[in-house]
């Protein structure tokens, strides 16, 4: 029997060289260096069969049972292996119950006790390893085999995961349910263990099973084609390293070009603006905004020498462009009218200014350009209306123009 | 792409197309998720048939672009010839670039649409082996990847930076010195693979090279 001071004195050791014993098992694949640690410590391990030297010429290792126990409660996937070995569990199980069934018939109960603990083990057992192994095949897969680092070494790695989660999905199916059946019979006991804990086991572990296979064959083919890649560069690689100035086969001058080379050639798309949709007026205003960067040269105006004029002579008159002349003209007569004058009304001939856009803004011009004592004189006042698609645009129709009266306030109006 | 119609999409996707740019997960990810329906799949292939063209995607379905419908054309031909010759003097030292960042990544995966390369850490892989600073060097002498810098550190930017403009990379975030592969590495390894097939270079194994719609 075990006492608990053994035990005590076994943990004792483990939290005494603890670095040790991690260093072996993380750093030197469960290997001690003894150059590095302390004789006694390691002859002491040695005696508890924590570590063991396979041979005198040999370098002390730890022990199965340590390793073992540090693979299967930390889920080492470097380490873990999947164990298959299902057909010998179950050819137990059965003999156990056989002999649980003659016991019972046989009437002692002390053996009919002593086989059911047997069965219930091994069944405990046989379900935990399932759910182990399957458990230990998404360990492997979520780690992606990083605990290899080359591309070719994960593709072995993953080539022998996939034939141990075959294997496992092979051995599943010597678990068979009318088997279980008929080994359970009408017995509670048995129908417990056989088919509550392991068939629940065996339907869990193969679903699994299944998913890992497919997981395995997605990362292979993946594996695969980086590998396939990673050829095809250096083949290229190598090819222009041995032949300097290769140049492939000009394959556009076959009959037919392959249809590889077949990507188009990029065809610039542009448009026009289209300047007469109003909607388009904002966007275009904003996109000529600020365009013109050179400045307008302002003329200096030239300095004139001062002529001596004889004031016996005439005044000169200064001749006016016809417009000029219209406008002017306009103006006079809205100095003689008692009412408002549209410049609608008047607008001069065709062969002044045919444009009424133009005699509108000529008259405007005049308008502003008036020193502010001759302004004081007229009123001026627009006929507009709003832009169907801006509210905020205000189109003019005409300008009417008045000579102001005394006491007129004195502001420009909008109809 | 926020707030755009599948008529805003499939317009920006036409013209991207016909721009001779391969559409993918990186460069334009609304556009590509437009595309991962077959309606609109069949939409864009309907369309580029009438102008003749039609859409294709890379074997490996990381990307989709745009190519003739009918190369008996004479002027396609030429427009085909002048694309592949700008492609083969590229090809070396494209090659090369692969191969160095090959040789600096550990694991040993070569460069893939959608893996991310860290500046720093190929920098770092580099300058530990003399051997690659030459090859850095020499690539900074080709024509693809011409620049004056010195040192591995400018040079490696400036590779990468070209990279970026050619579209087989695209910077992510602020340091800008990670980048994501886009899919026009697929299409370079079809062309690799299919000259490598036909010229028998040593390793490398014959396989199809890429899908096309609506036959």
């Amino acid at each position: 029997m075990i006492t608990r001071d053994e035990l005590k004195r076994i943990f004792r050791l483990l939290r005494k060289h603890e670095d040790l014993l991690i260093t072996a098992y993380l750093e030197n694949s469960g290997v001690v260096d003894e150059a590095e640690e302390d004789i006694r410590a390691v002859e002491s391990l040695i005696s508890s069969r924590l570590l063991w030297r396979p041979d005198d010429s040999e370098a002390v290792r730890l022990t199965r049972e340590l390793s073992g126990l540090f693979e299967r409660i930390l889920r080492d996937p470097r380490r873990l292996t999947v164990d298959a070995d299902i057909g010998g569990v179950i050819n137990n199980i059965e003999n156990n119950i056989n002999r649980y069934k003659d016991a019972l018939r046989s009437g002692s109960r002390d053996d009919v006790n002593h086989y059911q603990g047997q069965v219930e083990r091994l069944v405990d057992d046989l379900r935990c390893s399932l759910l182990d192994s399957s458990g230990h095949l998404w360990q492997k897969i979520n780690s992606e085999f990083g605990y290899v680092t080359s591309l070719d070494l994960k593709i072995k790695e993953n080539e022998v995961v996939l034939k141990q989660a075959k294997r496992l999905n092979d051995s599943l199916e010597l678990i068979k349910v009318p088997e279980m059946d008929e080994m359970a019979g009408s017995d509670p006991h048995l129908r417990r263990y056989l088919h509550r804990w392991l068939l629940a086991s065996v339907e869990l572990c193969r679903r699994e099973t299944v998913d890992a296979m497919h997981k395995l064959n997605e990362l292979l083919f993946e594996y695969r084609k980086q590998q396939r890649l990673g050829c095809l560069i250096d083949a290229f690689y190598r090819r222009y390293q041995s032949s300097p100035g290769y140049i492939p086969l000009d394959y556009t001058e076959m009959g037919e070009i392959p249809s590889v080379f077949n990507q188009v050639t990029p065809v610039s798309l542009t448009g026009q603006p289209d300047i007469i949709d109003p909607q388009q007026e904002l966007v275009l205003t904003e996109i000529i905004t600020g365009l013109r960067k050179e400045h307008v040269a302002i003329e200096e105006p030239e300095v004139l020498e001062l002529i001596g004029v004889q004031p016996v002579e005439p005044p000169i008159e200064i001749l006016l462009s016809p417009l000029r002349q219209a406008v002017e003209n306009f103006y006079l007569m809205a100095v003689d009218a008692d009412q408002p004058l549209s410049a609608v009304d008047y607008r001069p001939s065709d062969d002044i200014e045919s444009d009424i856009e133009l005699w509108l803004y000529a008259i405007i011009a005049r308008y502003n350009n008036m020193d502010e004592s001759e302004r004081i004189l007229f009123e001026m006042t627009y006929q507009e209306s709003t832009d169907p698609v801006f509210s905020g645009r205000l189109l003019v129709h005409d300008v009417s123009i008045r000579l102001r009266l005394d006491g007129d306030v004195v502001l420009n109006t909008r109809d | 792409m926020k707030g755009l119609t599948n008529s805003d999409l499939f317009a920006s996707l036409v013209e991207k197309l016909l721009a001779g740019e391969i559409i993918c997960e990186i460069t334009d990810e609304s556009l590509y998720r437009f595309l991962q329906d077959t309606v609109h799949q069949q939409d864009v292939d309907g369309f580029l048939r009438r102008i003749g063209r039609v859409l294709r995607v890379t074997q490996d379905g990381s990307g989709f672009f745009a190519a003739y419908r009918n190369l008996s054309d004479s002027s396609i031909k030429q427009q085909i010839k002048r694309n592949f010759s700008e492609v083969i003097n590229d090809l070396e030292p494209l090659v090369r670039w692969l191969r160095l960042a090959l040789s600096a990544e550990k694991m040993g995966n070569p460069l893939q649409p959608g893996d991310t390369l860290r500046g720093s850490e190929l920098l770092k892989a580099i300058e530990n082996a003399p051997a690659l600073v030459e090859e850095l060097d020499r690539l900074s002498r080709s024509k693809l990847f011409s620049n004056n810098s010195t040192g591995a550190k400018k040079q490696l930017d400036a590779i990468l930076r070209r990279l970026c403009e050619n579209g087989y990379l695209v910077a992510r975030g602020s340091s800008g010195s990670v980048y994501v592969a886009t899919g026009k590495w697929a299409r370079l390894y079809e062309l690799l693979q299919f000259i490598g097939a036909h010229e028998q270079l040593e390793g490398v194994e014959d396989e199809p090279s890429q899908r096309e719609f609506l036959h």
